[in-house]
């Protein structure tokens, strides 16, 4: 499997690995897998809850080097846009930032699906907050 | 394409494996390009078609995971379709992955023990559930074959439909375990897992 230069790049020096405090309200957690390859993503989002911009992003992917560089290549893109932005990201805007051959668009569609289930994360976190810690 | 068709053989779970070797001899040795050397290109071309279509039928139904997903492809039902994952699962794979991870940094021999026997305790639970998923597609996949069904996708009933579901749930289900197992035994051989799909 040839990979392009973008993608051994994310795969090699992947960006924005880590983890975010998952009970923060303000934390929205996305944790999707591949149904095929078996591969898992959770990515997570620290977003302003007054202006809805995304302020940090982590993810820790366990798979293949296409899953990897795809989630560091979304948490790049995310930060700083605000949560409909970032909702409305398709996946492929990934597949051609990275180059992805057919065999691989699946994993720049679980990229959509981790980005997609951490902000309803959020949101439902949001609507549960008690109305006196809002601030 | 049908691979069972380029084989001649029925189209269910399990196969005799003895016999698809014995008929991929038989097939190849008849479209084989060697054989259609002195033949007019045109021929010759068709031989290398046949024959590359002989191989990849081949290597599809050879495998029981390959060859049922081909199967549920014929009627429609793709593995990567399968979105919902039972809860629980993914968390149980992360969590294992980080304890890889953990095993992985640890530079002093007692941490690194001690991650160790929690993946082992973790794998273990994991490999019980593998063996259940495998024997429930077994026996579902068993019950499918003994009986008829039509091979055009919109005839098939409700009853056979949640039964092929069930069946690309419990595939997709064991690609997680699968997955998470070739990166334990990188982690136990103290080499980086790469995965390759």
């Amino acid at each position: 499997m040839a990979y392009s230069e973008k993608v051994i790049d994310h795969y090699q020096h992947p960006r924005n690995v880590g983890t975010l405090d998952p009970k923060d309200a303000n934390v929205g957690t996305g944790l999707v897998g591949a149904p095929e390859c078996g591969d898992v993503m959770r990515l997570q989002l620290k977003i302003n809850p007054e202006t809805g911009v995304i302020e940090d992003a982590k993810f820790k992917t366990f798979g293949c080097g296409s899953a990897i560089a795809s989630s560091s290549f979304a948490t790049e893109m995310i930060k700083g846009k605000t949560v409909d932005e970032a909702y409305a990201i398709k996946n492929t805007t990934i597949v051609q930032e990275l180059n992805l051959p057919p065999v691989k668009i699946h994993c720049s569609v679980l990229a959509e699906d981790a980005i997609k289930a951490a902000i309803e994360d959020f949101k439902k976190k949001q609507a549960t907050v008690p109305v006196e810690s809002m601030a | 394409m049908d691979h069972y068709l380029t084989f001649g053989i029925d189209r269910t779970f399990g196969i005799d494996r003895e016999r698809l070797e014995k008929r991929f001899y038989q097939l190849q040795s008849s479209s084989h390009p060697d054989r259609h050397v002195r033949a007019e290109s045109e021929r010759r071309e068709q031989a290398l078609a046949e024959s590359s279509d002989i191989n990849e039928a081949y290597r599809t139904l050879r495998e029981p995971i390959p060859r049922a997903k081909h199967l549920l492809e014929l009627y429609g039902f793709s593995v990567a379709d399968q979105k919902s994952v039972p809860p629980g699962l993914l968390m149980t794979v992360m969590e294992a992955q980080e304890k890889i991870a953990e095993f992985e940094a640890a530079t002093d021999r007692e941490t690194k023990q001690e991650a160790m026997s929690e993946l082992v305790a973790i794998t273990e639970g994991l490999e019980t559930q593998r063996k259940a998923i495998d024997e429930e597609r077994d026996r579902l996949a068993r019950t499918w074959d003994i009986a008829m069904h039509p091979t055009d996708p919109a005839q098939l009933s409700d009853r056979e439909k949640e039964e092929l579901g069930r069946i690309a749930q419990l595939i997709s289900e064991r690609a997680y375990l699968e997955t998470l197992r070739i990166s334990v035994t990188a982690a136990r051989q103290g080499k980086p897992a790469f995965i390759q799909h």
